[in-house]
């Protein structure tokens, strides 16, 4: 009797697990930073997957796009420190005029398809980069440029506007070079890369959208910036399970929260303070009034900046480190003046005064987009809003929201920004071109931002605060304040501070 | 027993009929172009048109409607708005997941929910019966994400004994699949041990009441045998009942638990395609939930008609 019941478990239980194991399915093993040179690996948690391996098309920026696509492109120029450029691809540059700069290639590189990549291939890209359909948001860096194959190792760029930033540019998501190859047909780069990068795609260890490994290239030309065999980059839907994935060890690398840094020390994680450059707050995409009708009037948006009382939701949201402003920049961006930050000071009897005086006396709906991430800001805005007659509708989106940002469907969102390099933040703020800010073409910001392009030094540093002191004045942006963002890692790695708010791959090493 | 099989499998065909035909009438109600949405503010307005032509947007709703009867009676469930993939891929990859958490969580439900009755029942008016009986109504009430967030802090970042997040497949490596399906299966099962317990303990111990079950004991077979042949047999149609109500109520909690342990799962393929609006997402993952609903349903049909040769012709 025994025998039969037992029997009859152990078909049930083997029954299950067949049936489990023939559907198959995606797998996350845990990952080590055991082992040395080329068998080290390492895992880094992510908010955000990929779109695809089209850099040119990616959101830029260290939180999307660029650690999917620093492990598998080179990139004309390096981060080597906060707003210090190295070599990349390039080896040497020179600036023979003010709008012209002139590269020499690194010889003997070649992409994963065995194209060479010489100077052809580099105008290739930047002729696609421009032309590209739908654009890129990089295209904002490069629109200006012609360039120029001048031998096989020598590539020129001539801009209309001085190119002072542009290896900054280049080493921060605008110089990216993808085989020509892969560019004829683009399609091919939504999940297949082809780059020249420290790391190929391992198809075996990847499933689109959760988990992306990769492994090192054994030819690559520059190892010793990339001590790790093996990379593993998941994403997370959500920054608890982020959070519990860092602390227990899952992955080694995570972005921090101001509400989790105390348990990450606690959990003898390692928790670094990033530049005060990211300001948080909530973008006013809709200024000129088109879907929203009252966010079309300066009294209104004003009256949105004093109903929000900053320095109370900075103080319990942004962590110790967090600073209260309604500047688009933070106290280590250039254009960021104290007395400006705080030109806005809760004031909802003032507010309720401006709507009524711009017609709008009971207050009117403003759709909102956040993430599971932004919301409490987006809640603690909506509240105070709230206070004023302004009802708030918040939808948050997670795994799409870069899509809905530039979809041009929402009148406003809540958005983390960081101004780095400030004078193309600047120039990005006030583009048509720029994907979820669709500024009014005020001829005096337009000025301001051709002077802050076309400028260098003190004339560009004028021209960048007066640029920040106008988009506060027309009150662009409910911005609250600028995120202590942190980093945390474990202590078995180490990250190099590149002034980018996060640890990048070619920033990684193991502790010593 | 193969005739109500046949019959219930039938009368199923309807009801998803319904359920598909809901989920894509509901999604229509969705305000947007969703070309505009997946191109961006920079496209123009033949890429639009282009990409609602090949989403099939430029049709009327009853001919779209129509369509993906006709496609999904090939088995084509068309593809993600957001990422070009086939909905049929993305639900193959993210079923075992969800698979191996809901079933597993209904195995412990049942058996640790059915030995706490049985051991209740048994003890009736005890000082443990009592305790069982508040623990069962306390478990109920508390959310699964809350029990999942406190299981990962002691099990996973306190001790280390469990991972935290992610899934490993069960063709790779057995002993990691259960090690990452331990802490989401508990936190899933904790809250239906509850009703399934009480359910338990009533069945049984009203089995154990009646005159049947005393004339066994007056024969003198031996109290196991009068338990688990007599009484629980007995009591076993409510119990399947209870356990497959609670199953169903499993699958719509598995969105949260797989959220708290990223587990690439259908609950999170649910939210992220609500959240995007990613409508052939949505709808497979719907039509593939209410099978699975059909089948617990049925699954509990078949055990009672087992269980009660009555229930048969039912």
């Amino acid at each position: 009797m025994f025998a039969k019941r037992a029997a009859l478990c152990a078909a049930i239980a083997a029954l299950t697990a067949t049936a489990v194991a023939a559907c198959g399915g995606p797998s996350s093993t845990p990952t080590s930073t055991s082992g040395s040179g080329g068998t080290r690996a390492i895992a880094i948690g992510l908010q955000f997957a990929t779109i695809n391996f089209n850099p040119w098309l990616v959101p830029n920026g260290p939180n999307y796009s660029l650690n999917y696509t620093s492990a598998v492109y080179d990139s004309l120029t390096t981060l080597t420190g906060p707003d210090k450029v190295g070599p990349g691809i390039a080896t040497s540059w020179t600036e023979p005029n003010p709008t012209t700069l002139e590269m020499t290639l690194r010889p003997g590189i070649a992409f994963a398809d065995g194209t060479p990549l010489d100077a052809a291939a580099v105008k290739a890209n930047f002729d696609y980069a421009r032309t590209a359909s739908p654009a890129g948001s990089l295209v904002t860096y490069i629109k200006n440029l012609t360039t120029t194959v001048v031998n096989a190792t020598t590539v020129r760029f001539t801009s209309t506007v001085p190119v002072t930033d542009l290896p900054f540019d280049f080493a921060t998501g605008a110089g990216f070079i993808v085989s020509p190859k892969a560019l004829a047909h683009p399609s091919s780069l939504n999940d297949q890369p082809d780059g020249s990068g420290p790391y190929t795609l391992d198809a075996s260890g990847t499933t689109s959208g959760q988990q992306y490994t990769f492994t090192r290239r054994a030819t690559y030309w520059n190892k010793a910036a990339f001590p790790y065999g093996k990379v593993t980059l998941r994403v997370y839907s959500s920054q608890q399970a982020l959070d519990s994935a860092v602390r227990s060890g899952q992955v080694q690398v995570a972005q921090g929260a101001a509400q989790t840094n105390a348990a990450d020390k606690a959990a003898g994680l390692t928790v670094v303070p990033a530049p005060q450059i990211t300001t948080a707050g909530i973008w006013i995409n809709d200024e000129a009034g088109a879907a929203v009708k009252p966010l079309g009037d300066v009294r209104v948006r004003q009256a949105l900046n004093y109903a929000v009382d900053r320095k109370a939701i900075a103080a319990l949201g942004f962590g110790a480190d967090g600073t209260a402003t309604s500047l688009v920049v933070g106290p280590d961006s250039p254009g960021y003046r104290a007395n400006a930050a705080a030109s806005y000071p809760y004031d909802p009897a003032k507010a309720k005064a401006l709507l009524a005086q711009a017609g709008y006396p009971d207050g009117f709906t403003l759709p909102m987009l956040s993430t599971q991430s932004g919301d409490l800001l987006a809640q603690a805005v909506a509240g105070y809003l709230r206070a004023i007659g302004v009802t708030v509708q918040i939808s948050d989106h997670n795994t799409d929201f870069v899509q809905q940002a530039t979809s041009g469907r929402w009148a406003s969102m809540v958005f983390e920004w960081s101004m780095d390099p400030a004078a193309q933040s600047i120039a990005s703020l006030v583009s048509a071109n720029f994907g979820p800010h669709t500024p009014q073409q005020d001829a005096q910001i337009q000025a301001l931002a051709a002077q802050v392009l076309g400028t260098t030094g003190t004339a560009q540093s004028t021209a960048i605060d007066q640029a920040v002191a106008t988009i506060n004045q027309q009150a662009w942006f409910v911005m609250v304040g600028t995120v202590g963002l942190t980093y945390s890692t474990a202590n078995t790695v180490s990250c190099t501070d590149l002034g980018l708010a996060t640890c990048l791959l070619s920033s990684l090493h193991p502790a010593k | 027993m193969g005739s109500l099989a046949l019959r219930r499998a039938a009368g199923a065909v309807p009801l998803l009929l319904v359920v598909w035909t809901a989920a894509f009438f509901l999604q229509q109600l969705i305000h947007g172009d969703p070309a505009a949405y997946v191109l961006g503010n920079t496209s123009t307005a033949a890429q639009r048109d282009q990409l609602d032509a090949a989403f099939g947007l430029h049709r009327s709703p009853l001919d779209q409607y129509l369509s993906t009867c006709a496609n999904l009676l090939s088995g084509d469930l068309g593809r993600s708005w957001i990422t070009s993939e086939s909905v049929g891929r993305l639900l193959s990859t993210a079923l075992p997941v969800t698979l191996s958490l809901a079933l597993l969580s209904t195995l412990v439900t049942a058996a640790v929910g059915t030995a706490l009755g049985i051991w209740a029942a048994l003890r009736r008016g005890s000082r443990v019966d009592r305790i069982l009986q508040l623990a069962a109504g306390a478990v109920t009430a508390v959310p699964n994400y809350w029990i999942a967030v406190g299981l990962v802090y002691l099990f996973a970042i306190q001790y280390r004994v469990l991972p935290a997040t992610g899934y490993v497949q069960l063709n790779q490596s057995p002993g990691q699949w259960l090690q990452s399906l331990i802490l989401p299966v508990i936190a899933l099962s904790l809250a239906p041990i509850g009703p399934i317990f009480l359910q338990a303990r009533s069945a049984v111990a009203e089995a154990l009441d009646a005159d049947y079950v005393r004339t066994v004991r007056a024969l003198g077979i031996p109290r196991r045998r009068q338990v688990l042949k007599h009484g629980l047999r007995n009591a076993a149609a409510p119990i399947v009942t209870a356990v497959g109500f609670n199953t169903v109520g499993l699958l719509a909690g598995t969105v949260a638990v797989e959220q708290i342990f990223n587990l690439p799962g259908l609950g999170s393929q649910l939210l992220s395609g609500v959240l995007g609006h990613d409508v052939p997402v949505v709808q497979g993952v719907v039509l593939v939930f209410a099978v699975g609903v059909v089948i617990v349903n049925l699954a509990v049909d078949l055990l009672i008609g087992v269980l009660n040769p009555k229930a048969r012709r039912a």
